[in-house]
């Protein structure tokens, strides 16, 4: 029997809240664990970064020391030459042996700029009246100049090659020459744009290293002795980017490092020396200053590629918290529903329960006023209340055969909610079935006063099975009786019974008015009527058959079935058992 | 407990539906039978102590001790007197668990006519 309101499989929208609501603690989860994650991948790579760092700090300081050898190299020329100065011949050979400017890339100038003040250029100038140094006198503001005296460059026009081009005039190189002088170490100018015309079209910013040179054989111990005894100045010229270039070059570095420096020390702010890409930057950085000389730089190393140094365990995190979190959605949906389901299905069984208990309570109670009814109409007609006229006697007899007919629906009622209810207990027992029938035949001759020929051919032996005799009596009076309801007067209801090796088949055959084939399927329903002209005058209840398939099948593991062509052409019944006992248990009380 | 001789052709009526009661005491009396009628088994009880019939005539479900009930303290009471079972519940279990507790007959009230009650009655009492 189907409900007509079944519970809804689909979970409301608490238990959807809840699935939402583990889907976004899921998300939240991963994205928690994601960022740890990720702040150690991005440690990992910070700490590569800062090992680039100290790896460009030490070739930085290997170069600085390297130009600080070479100017030291020719300090130490005019420690040999005579008269205490550094001739060209020295120069060229120092320069030309050493093969300074080819060795080391990073060098774009050398020189020595020799320092004057105005009365030695007089001095000299009366010694030689056509020497070019004459034309500093032309700068009145001064009284002390450097000018380029040897020199090893590779542009025309470049300043810093130009014999004779005064290095104090400039106010950044004057700086750190001065800066060299008065501290007797090297000193390096801040990040210079020394002007070179169509020479140096990219204008990048320049460094100029100085090295003092004394006309002491020592440096003088105290500042102002340095200036008394500055003689002149060894120095290089450094493009940053060509250091960068040979750091690359000889991968002293990463690859994929990425570098900006900046010189710092500077008073209007920090100016970008070098930049190996303009390209934003996609993961961490670091920062680092490093002293270069006299100043201060401040790197900052990034990598084009981080993902390299990360450990790939944000993927993990990822994949394996989506999976998870999808996967928790999942089996807290399905718990849910399934949840949701054996919760309607225990009320749906609980409400069997209560509707079976009632229906059995409520057919028991129907019981006792028809047992009362049956009791006095009884008395009526055995005379307890003295003779009874033939018109009183039928209309008692009719009232006791309605009073009967309701006694039987009560106990169809009843046998079917225990069916239902899986409260039969079956005793079985072997059993002369074709004994059985024969009785039931006979009793149903007895009961229906009317003009029907029931015929029944038995077997001549005994047909034994392992049956539960009251109820497969039970079956084939509902069979018989519907036989004789749905037959016309005078109609024929033809039984027997037959076996094989293991099985009895008892067959109805009936004259009667026939099962559409459209029909047969819900013939054994519970409370299916197929109507009729003779249903409707028959009555009943619905549930004799189900009760019938209930008894052969559930209980008897044997089968029911019919046949019928319709339209007055007459039914078949067939139930077969089986024989032996059977392996499958049967219902039992509960 | 003394063993009890039943009076002869008494039979005790224990039912707590009224109109069944009486029915049953019409039925029997016109039989010649004496009864005694009883809507619980504890006032059956108390009859029993007084007077033990031939037989009881025994509904299963009633107020205060039902039909089981009042078998098993029968049992105790070691009495001659037959049982004959009258209920409306044909339930297997109850059948036997009365047959059991030395009920001779076991009836279904709706499918025991008035000339049948007699009938049973008079073989249980032979």
């Amino acid at each position: 029997m189907k409900h007509s309101n079944s519970p809804s499989p689909y979970l409301t929208p608490s238990h959807l809240a809840n699935v939402f609501g583990v889907f976004l603690l899921g998300i939240s989860l991963t994205f928690a664990l994601l960022a740890i994650v990720q702040d150690i991948d991005d440690n990992n790579v910070r700490q590569h970064l800062y090992s680039e760092s100290i790896r460009l700090e030490a070739s930085f300081q290997k170069r600085l020391t390297i130009y600080e050898e070479i100017m030291r190299g020719i300090a130490a020329i005019r420690l040999v030459d005579a008269d205490n100065t550094i001739s060209q011949d020295s120069w060229d050979a120092y320069v030309g042996s050493t093969n300074v400017l080819e060795r080391i890339r990073s060098l774009t100038h050398i020189g020595y700029a020799q320092r004057y003040n105005t009365d030695q250029i007089r001095q000299l100038s009366q010694d030689d009246p056509a020497s070019p140094l004459m034309q500093l006198l032309s700068n009145q503001a001064r009284t002390e100049f450097a000018p380029i005296v040897l020199t090893n460059g590779a542009q025309t026009g470049d300043p810093l090659a130009i014999k004779g081009f005064d290095l104090l005039q400039d106010p950044t190189l004057r700086v750190a020459m001065d800066s060299a002088r008065d501290s007797g170490t090297p000193s390096m100018t801040h990040s210079t744009f020394i002007p070179r015309g169509v020479n140096n079209p990219s204008n990048e910013p320049e460094l100029v290293y100085f090295m003092p040179i004394f006309d002491t054989p020592q440096p003088p111990a105290s500042t102002a002795e340095r200036r008394q005894h500055i003689d002149g100045y060894v120095y290089v010229s450094i493009f940053p980017h060509t250091i960068m270039d040979r750091v690359v070059a000889n991968q002293e570095i990463e690859s994929d490092t990425r570098v900006n420096i900046f010189d710092g020390t500077r008073t209007n702010g920090e100016v970008e020396l070098y930049a190996s890409s303009r390209e934003p930057s996609n993961g961490p950085s670091v920062s680092t200053t490093i002293a270069f000389g006299n100043l201060s730089w401040r790197l900052n190393v990034a990598t084009k590629n981080p993902d390299i140094y990360r450990t790939g365990w944000s993927y993990i995190v990822i994949t394996v918290g989506a999976m998870c979190t999808v996967l928790a959605a999942i089996l807290i949906h399905t718990t849910l529903r399934y949840r949701k389901r054996q919760s309607a299905l225990d009320q749906h069984a609980k409400l069997q329960v209560i509707r079976d208990e009632l229906m059995s309570l409520a057919s028991h109670q129907l019981r006792t006023p028809a047992s009362g009814v049956k009791q006095y109409l009884g008395m009526l007609l055995e005379g307890f209340a003295g003779d009874l006229s033939p018109q009183q006697r039928e209309l008692i007899e009719k009232a006791d055969t309605i009073n009967n007919r309701q006694i039987e629906i009560v106990d169809q009622i009843l046998l079917a909610t225990d069916v239902g209810g899986a409260k039969l207990r079956a005793v079985m027992k072997e059993e002369d079935i074709a004994r059985l029938v024969a009785e039931v035949v006979d009793e149903q001759r007895l009961a229906h006063k009317t003009h029907h020929t029931l015929a029944y051919v038995a077997p001549r032996d005994q047909v034994l099975a392992f049956i539960d005799r009251d109820y497969i009596k039970v079956a084939l009076e509902n069979i018989i009786g519907n036989a004789y309801k749905y037959t016309p007067d005078r109609g024929t209801i033809d039984v027997s019974v037959s076996h094989s090796g293991s099985s009895v088949t008892v067959t109805i055959t009936d004259s009667g008015v026939g099962i559409e084939p459209g029909d047969q399927d819900r013939l054994f329903e519970k409370f299916s009527r197929i109507p009729n002209e003779l249903s409707i005058k028959a009555g009943g209840s619905g549930i004799g058959l189900y009760v019938v398939k209930e008894l052969v099948e559930s209980l008897h593991d044997g089968t029911v079935t019919v046949s019928s062509a319709g339209g007055n052409t007459g039914s078949t019944f067939t139930l077969t058992l089986p024989l032996h006992r059977s392996a499958s248990p049967k219902k039992v009380v509960q | 407990m003394t063993k009890g001789t039943p009076t002869s052709r008494s039979i005790l009526i224990v039912e707590d539906e009224q109109f069944l009661a009486e029915a049953y005491h019409t039925i029997l009396t016109a039989k010649g039978y004496r009864t005694d009628v009883a809507h619980d088994g504890v006032r059956a009880l108390e009859i029993l102590r007084q007077n033990a019939p031939q037989l009881i005539l025994l509904d299963m479900r009633m107020p205060n001790l039902d039909g089981l009930g009042f078998l098993h303290e029968l049992q105790k009471m070691t009495l001659d007197t037959k049982v004959i079972v009258l209920s409306n519940h044909s339930n297997r279990q109850e059948i036997d668990d009365a047959y059991k507790l030395g009920a001779q007959r076991y009836l279904v009230k709706a499918w025991t006519s008035p000339s049948e009650l007699a009938r049973v009655v008079a073989e249980a009492l032979m």
